[in-house]
């Protein structure tokens, strides 16, 4: 049977003050139904134009200039040609590896996400004992795309998401490491406002144990298990 | 021989391949428009400042993001704007300040928000004027929930709170208010 159309509720999706669940709802539908689509694009449109009904204030004469200034100093992360997730992970693991370092491998792994986000590919062997799970996004959050990196000794972990959706503040992201079945918190976080996270990863066991991961969408701190939909998943 | 002016998506294209004037462009155009919904949001200058920087700066990150069929450039920068100026109201506890604020009223006469090219002048003054007589033929009680939804990102239910009624009468002024908001502004032009 096809699904009720969302119409009543496309004008509060275009002022984004839907819950969470609302939102993935309304998206999940007009993601395959071309009236809705139609229009929340006209929503969306209206919500752009109240902008227009603001009284107009001027900035400071140097807004300008300190924008400019930043932008010399901030790399543009769409400028940049993406290289394969294989060939990065390549040069990311042939440097040497004296102490596991998390924080810099986060900031390396960023390019990765890229790559993963544009082509996820299934996650290749790495030298150096270190393991990377890929995590593709579900049909909640098909845009959504995660990696974990889990360093020689399996005890530690690193994971990065991208473009999941921003959640209200009443909820936050909780990571599932799961064995024979049985599903164990690994992480609680929340993503910046374009859905990017890193997030240090632990677990009773060495996370090698685990042959599956997930990610559902829980009650702001985390539940005892899980209870919301899940977004993104992965296996060894 | 005149040029036409570059059409924003295209200025959009050119800032995802790295041109910095064509982000410069783009903020001529539109930091009028940005900061003043900023802070009509947050109500402080610097502040209001600060998140017109972010506004361009997450832009000119994140240009190749833009999908020209979902929404217009500057339906894209609004956007991004109440969410980063919304962010940094929850973030901070401040949206109870000034829970409800005032759209401008039809007499309203001012720089217009949006710097457009000459050619676009005439045509941009007259829909910044059909907006705000737009807005301001909604009922009293509807401009209320609507600026409190759209300027404080507060939900139906925090409405409902501080103005003291029933949920689904907050629900129904906010889509009353838009779905006249889409008449006037769409279906009669």
């Amino acid at each position: 049977m096809p699904e009720e159309h969302v119409i009543e509720q496309l004008p509060d999706y275009a002022l984004g003050i839907l819950s969470a669940e609302e939102t993935r709802h309304i998206e999940r539908h007009v993601n395959t139904c071309a009236l809705c689509r139609r229009e929340l694009t006209t929503f969306e449109a209206i919500a752009g134009e109240l902008a227009l009904a603001v009284p107009a204030v001027e900035p400071s004469a140097g807004l300008e200039t300190r924008l400019m200034d930043a932008v010399a100093r901030t790399p543009q992360q769409s400028a940049t040609p993406r290289r394969s997730w294989w060939e990065t992970l390549k040069a990311l693991f042939a440097r040497p590896v004296p102490a596991w370092s998390l924080g810099a491998v986060a900031v390396a792994l960023i390019a990765i996400l890229f790559a993963v986000w544009s082509t996820r590919p299934a996650a290749p062997a790495v030298p150096d004992g270190m393991q990377t799970i890929a995590m593709a996004g579900t049909t909640a959050a098909p845009e959504a795309s995660g990696l974990l990196v889990i360093d020689p000794t399996g005890n530690k972990g690193t994971l990065i998401v991208e473009d999941l959706p921003v959640l209200d503040p009443e909820h936050q992201y909780q990571l599932w490491v799961i064995r024979d079945g049985t599903r164990t918190s690994g992480a609680i976080f929340s993503v910046d406002e374009t859905g990017y996270g890193t997030i240090e990863v632990t677990s009773p066991r060495p996370l090698t144990e685990y042959g599956a991961f997930g990610i559902t969408i829980e009650p702001f701190g985390g539940s005892p298990g899980p209870t919301g939909d899940k977004v993104l998943g992965g296996s060894l | 021989m005149r040029t036409a002016p570059v059409t924003d998506s295209n200025l959009i294209r050119q800032i995802a391949a790295g041109d910095a004037d064509a982000l410069q462009q783009l903020f001529k155009r539109y930091e009028r428009l940005v900061f003043s919904l900023a802070f009509r949001i947050v109500d402080e200058t610097t502040v209001a400042e600060e998140v017109t920087l972010d506004v361009f700066l997450r832009i000119w990150q994140k240009a190749d993001r833009y999908r020209a069929e979902k929404a217009q450039v500057k339906t894209w920068l609004v956007r991004i704007t109440r969410n980063i100026a919304i962010d940094h109201l929850r973030r901070n506890n401040r949206r109870g300040l000034h829970a409800q604020v005032d759209w401008a009223d039809s007499a309203y006469r001012e720089l217009l928000p949006v710097a457009p090219s000459s050619e676009e002048t005439v045509s941009a003054n007259i829909r910044q004027e059909s907006v705000v007589r737009a807005v301001a033929s909604l009922p009293d009680n509807q401009q209320t929930a609507l600026s409190m939804a759209y300027f404080k990102g507060y939900s139906h239910r925090e409405i409902a709170q501080i103005l003291n009624e029933p949920v689904g009468t907050v629900k129904t002024r906010i889509r009353l208010a838009m779905k006249k908001l889409r008449h006037l502004l769409h279906d009669e032009t």
